[in-house]
């Protein structure tokens, strides 16, 4: 299954530059949004948007979804 | 001497134009360590209560930090503390850029400005010798020409020049000081205080690193940092700036918009970080922007700053004036519902320009522009200006006028809370003040435990005096190295996120007096944790710093702040937040989130409680202050009180620091204007008198008792006209 995708701030560097964050993945089906991270190479704090809802790391994902990631806004200043 | 430190300290009296340098104890460094808690001593010791702040007795307190000069990344940073003119509580703020280092390079750990000066004069430090000059041809004069002419004049592009631009001078209450044209010690209106005292601008320059103790531990720490930028949490905030964090606020419904009425902006892609970075940063254009679009601190690996530039257009911006951090990309664009990158770049330049805080300057404007569209004030009152949410050449036209102290310009310049008071008509209503001051773009309704921390911290609302709600969660391993280990649900403000909040904020305090750079050291995301940052400390000082010494550092000076604001009769009724926050939310993630006015006093009761402060005042405790060596602050069993300072000042006297040296300044008072670059070389030139001035450590205190002798003659009666050429010399 495919899955469109776009990423925030910091976490476009995942994705070649030209692309400024859009691009679609190919995912095995019945991947979760932990799948998604792990093959993005995810490794901070992130929150995950699917169809504009947000949704756990253990949510199922389905074809066609629209995945929004952000970073987590933490501390003092970010 | 302790080693990390220049063991000076400089005087000035801008009234009587003598200055001398204090050498303090090793005891006096280790208990306060810098920033701060150092300037705090000071004011504690020789302010009264009730000083006017704009008033001569006003002290204007100046210090960079333990580790400042040093290699580390974060380090460059200088602390300013003085009564507030915009809360009439104490002011504190933080700045960085080069200035910080520059000065302990120049051979002093802070500067403490009393006084008035008759007119307007900037400081002149080099390589330990200092002087007064007239700045008459500085005043009325933007940050950036005052910075060429500093250069010019001194014949070296290398110093580094701290100023107040117009607005300090027009006593806006929330002017800054500004270093580098871009840098600022921004809240509190501290540059105001500088104004009133008619001081333009302090330029430094120093040739003399500080000694480290342990130059390959701290050097171990300074390549790990540096090796560590790219993989760690830092990484995009050095890339795009603290603005990359717009779209994880407006997500989080944590995007305060039309004067925090809202968590969520709808247009916040047109101001977000990423497009800063791809269409305004300098070298844009052909894809350069990590060469020439993003600035650093000295000596720091993250490199956050922005360098934006607007090309062309009605907001035409140079890039000298930096670019807009997070905070400014709110407050400018989302609080007054503005979209327009480049107005709000341009909005940003002026504040540089003129030395205003960004966040007060942007609040004060959203909350006018409510204000006017609920009917509360009208034409009569803006001077004929329609003001409307959204008007982006309004806003960027309200700046200017606020720097000038301009018509309308002229009440925001005093800020909302007394611009409110001045007009009534129920316009308090729509307030976002604690303290008289404006809060940050950060919302208590989205992270409730800034709730409990604007209300408070000792000088008004603030976003960076503790560590926010989710990292708790997101960090266990950093949270337990300062005995946090019990995260809480989102939306809590129990007794352990009260707890959280008090600790993190003992260690922010512990930041601001150690004096680094919060997102480069700090419990969670930042790049070195707390018990590297007591590493750095050791390696640097020689001292076994641990990580609860830290805490204690930043617990004393939480309570010299907090001793401060008792002393004027400031406490409890003061810890308040603005009603609009018990309010619900409108759209967005956080629609409907509110603060509960009970659970909120009820956290305030526990603060209390937990920070062994007296529960109906709000004042600390004798006890707790003689716990932490503060006893110098009790008077007649009270915790330093409303009572005149005069008999504080001797207790302190007692125990704290000894003016050990006077040394002779090399101007007697105010230089005399004098042609630029034509003057005589004095009889003394500064970089001669300075050639012995960095002893290896071993034979250092020797040099330094030798020193405090000879110092003891009675100074000359040069005039400062003889004394400007000598940094040519170098």
């Amino acid at each position: 299954m495919r899955v469109e995708l776009r990423l925030h701030g910091g976490l476009r560097e995942l994705l070649p530059a030209a692309a400024r964050g859009r691009g679609e993945l190919e995912l095995v089906p019945g991947a979760a949004v932990a799948d998604l991270l792990a093959q993005l190479g995810v490794q901070r704090k992130v929150v995950v948007a699917c169809n504009d809802a947000e949704v756990p790391a253990t949510h199922a994902l389905q074809d066609g979804d629209k995945i929004a990631i952000f970073s987590a806004v933490s501390g003092g200043q970010i | 001497m302790p080693y990390g430190y220049t063991g000076k300290i400089l005087h000035v009296d801008l009234t009587t134009g003598k200055m001398h340098v204090e050498q303090p104890l090793p005891d006096f460094y280790r208990r306060y360590m810098g920033g701060s808690a150092m300037g705090m001593h000071y004011l504690l010791r020789d302010m009264r209560a009730g000083t006017d702040p704009l008033g001569a007795d006003n002290v204007l307190a100046l210090f960079n930090g333990l580790l400042t000069g040093t290699a580390i990344s974060g380090q460059s940073r200088m602390t300013a503390v003085a009564k507030s003119p915009l809360t009439g509580c104490i002011g504190d703020s933080q700045g960085g850029g080069f200035f910080p280092a520059e000065l302990k390079f120049a051979g002093f750990d802070g500067i403490v400005l009393r006084g008035q000066s008759p007119r307007p004069v900037y400081l002149w430090i080099k390589d330990g010798e200092f002087e007064l000059r007239d700045a008459s041809h500085l005043w009325g004069r933007i940050t950036g020409d005052v910075e060429d002419t500093l250069h010019a004049e001194l014949d070296d592009k290398r110093v580094e020049v701290l100023q107040i631009g117009p607005a300090g001078e027009n006593l806006v209450r929330y002017a800054a000081i500004m270093s580098m044209s871009n840098r600022a010690n921004g809240r509190t209106g501290l540059g105001a205080v500088m104004g009133s005292k008619k001081l333009k601008a302090i330029a430094v320059r120093g040739t003399h690193k500080p000694e480290v103790a342990d130059k390959a531990s701290l050097l171990e720490l300074t390549k790990w940092g540096a090796k560590t930028v790219p993989a760690s949490d830092v990484a995009g905030l050095g890339k795009y700036g603290t603005a990359e964090v717009v779209s994880g606020q407006h997500r989080a419904g944590g995007l305060p918009t039309r004067n925090f009425n809202s968590g969520s902006f709808d247009d916040w892609e047109k101001i977000d970080g990423t497009t800063l970075y791809d269409t305004r940063l300098k070298g844009a254009e052909n894809g350069q922007q990590d060469r020439f679009g993003r600035d650093t601190c000295y000596s720091c690996a993250v490199r956050c700053k922005r360098v934006s530039e607007v090309a062309e257009g009605p907001y035409k911006t140079e890039h000298r004036y930096g670019g807009p951090e997070y905070e400014t990309l709110a407050t400018f664009g989302s609080y007054c519902a503005i979209d327009d990158l480049d107005a709000i770049i341009r909005a940003n330049a002026l504040c540089n320009m003129y030395g205003m805080d960004t966040i007060s300057c942007g609040a004060t404007i959203a909350w006018a522009m409510e204000c006017f569209e609920k009917g509360r004030i009208g034409l009569e009152d803006t001077g004929g200006l329609t003001l409307r949410f959204g008007d982006a050449a309004m806003m960027v036209k309200l700046t200017e006028m606020i720097g000038k102290r301009e018509g309308f310009g002229a009440l925001l310049a005093e800020g909302s809370a007394r611009a409110a008071a001045i007009i009534g008509r129920g316009t308090d209503e729509f307030l976002i003040t604690s303290k008289g001051q404006e809060a940050p773009a950060h919302m208590p309704q989205v992270k409730r435990s800034l709730a409990l921390v604007y209300a408070a911290n000792p000088f008004g609302a603030d976003h960076q005096s503790h560590e926010h709600d989710p990292s708790y969660e997101s960090y266990p391993v950093r949270m337990a190295q300062i005995g946090l280990d019990k995260p809480q649900e989102k939306l809590a403000l129990n007794e352990e996120i009260v707890r959280y909040a008090m600790v993190t904020q003992h260690l922010y305090s512990a930041l601001d007096s150690i004096n680094v750079c919060q997102f480069v050291f700090g419990p969670a995301w930042q790049l070195y944790d707390t018990e590297q940052l007591a590493q750095a400390a050791s390696a640097v000082t020689g001292w076994p710093i641990t990580v609860p010494e830290l805490l204690e550092v930043g617990e004393r000076r939480l309570n010299m702040l907090r001793a401060f604001n008792a002393r004027e009769g400031i406490g409890r009724e003061s810890d308040t937040l603005p009603k609009k926050f018990m309010k619900p939310l409108s759209g967005g993630t956080s629609d409907g989130y509110m603060i509960d006015s009970n659970q909120f006093e009820a956290a305030l009761d526990t603060y209390y409680r937990l920070c062994e402060w007296d529960a109906v005042t709000g004042y600390p405790t004798p006890a707790k202050l003689n716990s932490l060596g503060l006893g110098w602050l009790v008077v007649n069993g009270k915790p330093a009180a409303a009572k005149g300072a005069s008999d504080r000042s001797t207790a302190a006297k007692k125990a704290g620091a000894k003016k050990q040296a006077v040394k002779k300044p090399i101007a007697k008072k105010v230089a005399a204007k004098k042609p630029a670059l034509k003057t005589p070389v004095a009889k003394k030139p500064i970089a001669k008198a300075k050639t012995a001035a960095k002893p290896k450590p071993a034979v250092r205190k020797r040099a330094a008792q030798a020193k405090a002798v000879a110092k003891r003659r009675p100074a000359a009666k040069k005039t400062a006209t003889k004394s400007k050429p000598a940094a040519r010399k170098r």
